[in-house]
């Protein structure tokens, strides 16, 4: 076996060991998260709540929303997709440089650590998702047959998040301003897809920012599938998703390449 | 293939960075003409040849590339120069309970090294008792790994990692910590890959041990390969050197 080439190892690997050990670091971590917390997991519940009740009266009236009675729920879900999207990846960014001990001592396909960290916001997105749920029926909205299609939805988003996480944890072993400047870019992306206003109220000079963010597309599905309970539309889906599996493959690429260098870096 | 590892003509160079690489220092190094890079030959021209059931101990004072030289052959690390083969992937126990988390108890923490090592998690769970039985912690198995004594998480840790299959061990320093008990049953872990006829690098500082266990013994020295043959004739090298320089 040269060391030089990937191994059969390797591939030995990701049949039998890989998605047992990206589990068992999920669960593990997200235990660990809410360790030494009082509130513990109920965090996860009251984080996106607290967000949307922020926004919910701060632009209520400013956004002339005050006929809607939706507009709580319109902005719940698209808070609690948008936290997926940017927690994860602000919260992912740094986890080579965290576990750099294990990089240099343990043999594993190094995009595990990846994985798994975002699998600990995969499951904080499920908890918040059922604090939607909750809303959902208390508001008396309803359930539709379509959130068969949630499940795809939710992948759309994950694949989009880890091919961003991938690429970006590679340049955060190199220079630990990624962080920052991720959280600034964050930020600003924020007011970039429509969580607490609708994209027919904006001027069309920056409309179309909006519109051909697939980040507003992936918000969009969520409330098409949750709030007004219909499909979305099948070519946005296609497209949104070849966007997402775009990302993945270059970060996965990216990734792929730099993973032997990182090591003796990190 | 007749070489369970085979070391050609290999060496490491690792970049130090004198000056992390920031803006101030970027405008620093230009204005006094620095230089923030050196380069650290690890190891350099080591050539090994190691047959399958073979046991090599490595010696060397500190920062003379033991464990540098593992981590090459566990495939952490790629060399600078030179190639290494092996016949199939090594098992590297560099540190023992890398990747066990503190804040969660012993149970978690097995399962969880053992993914970590490799292990199926039906063959833990069939193996568990052995696994508590063998680290002697018993009375606290559903305690967080915080209050455990480093001793004890080793123990834990190389509890574990015995159930490990692979042909080639890499042991770096492993008897670092751990009572005498402790000590005979890692010894006992060690004569049994011998029956199995495992091939073994191990590090040490402990001589009698390499005497004990190892047929072949690589003396390091600053990264250099100062000898590598039988046991007994390198470490008996080795020792004379050694006293010469402690009493001049």
């Amino acid at each position: 076996m040269n060391r030089d080439r990937p191994s059969k190892a390797d591939k030995q690997f990701f049949t039998t060991r890989y998605w047992s050990l990206v589990k068992q670091f999920s669960i593990c971590w997200f235990k660990l998260r809410d360790q030494r917390s009082i509130l513990g997991l109920l965090w996860s519940f009251l984080n996106p709540l607290a967000m949307t009740a922020i926004l919910y009266f701060l632009f209520k009236s400013r956004m002339n929303m005050e006929g809607d009675p939706n507009y709580f729920l319109y902005i719940l879900i698209g808070s609690v997709a948008w936290n997926y999207f940017a927690t994860s990846i602000q919260g992912s960014l740094g986890v080579l440089v965290r576990k750099a001990y294990m990089m240099r001592n343990l043999v594993f396909p190094k995009e595990i650590l990846v994985f798994s960290q975002i699998g600990v916001f995969m499951i904080q997105h499920m908890l918040e998702l059922a604090v939607v749920f909750i809303f959902l029926a208390f508001h008396r909205v309803g359930f539709s047959v379509y959130l068969l299609a949630l499940p795809i939805v939710i992948l759309i988003e994950g694949i989009l998040v880890v091919g961003i996480t991938l690429m970006l944890s590679c340049l955060c072993v190199y220079a630990r301003d990624t962080e920052h400047i991720w959280s600034v870019f964050a930020r600003m992306a924020l007011f970039m897809v429509p969580i607490f206003y609708k994209i027919e109220s904006l001027s069309p000079q920056f409309r179309w920012l909006v519109a051909y963010n697939p980040l507003t597309q992936i918000i969009g599905f969520y409330r098409d599938i949750l709030l007004y309970q219909r499909l979305p539309q099948l070519w946005i889906l296609l497209l949104t998703s070849s966007f997402s599996l775009l990302c993945f493959w270059a970060g996965y690429r990216f990734f792929k390449f730099m993973e032997p260098r990182m090591v003796e870096r990190a | 293939m007749n070489n369970a590892v085979l070391v050609d003509n290999l060496s490491k160079r690792f970049m130090i960075d004198i000056l992390p690489l920031t803006m101030f220092n970027l405008v620093k190094r230009v204005a006094q003409h620095l230089r923030t890079r050196q380069e650290i030959w690890a190891l350099k021209n080591i050539n090994l040849r190691i047959r399958p059931g073979e046991r090599v101990g490595i010696i060397g004072d500190n920062g003379s590339g033991k464990t540098t030289l593992l981590r090459i052959i566990a495939g952490l690390y790629r060399p600078t120069r030179g190639t290494v083969q092996v016949c199939c992937q090594p098992a590297p126990f560099l540190q023992m309970g890398i990747g066990m988390e503190r804040d969660l108890t012993a149970m978690e923490n097995i399962f969880l090294f053992g993914a970590i090592m490799g292990i199926r998690r039906q063959a833990i769970q069939s193996e568990l008792d052995d696994i508590i039985h063998f680290a002697n912690i018993e009375k606290f198995i559903y305690c967080p790994l915080r209050d455990f004594s480093s001793g004890m998480i080793q123990r834990v840790a190389f509890s574990i990692a015995r159930h490990v299959e692979s042909d080639i061990l890499l042991l770096d320093e492993m008897l670092a910590t751990g009572d005498i008990g402790f000590r005979s049953k890692c010894f006992s872990v060690i004569e049994e890959y011998i029956r199995t006829a495992k091939t073994i690098i191990m590090t040490s500082h402990e001589t009698d041990m390499i005497r004990q266990f190892c047929t072949q013994c690589l003396w390091l020295e600053n990264g250099t390969q100062k000898a590598f043959g039988p046991a007994a004739i390198v470490l008996d090298q080795y020792i004379r050197s050694k006293n010469i320089s402690n009493h001049p």
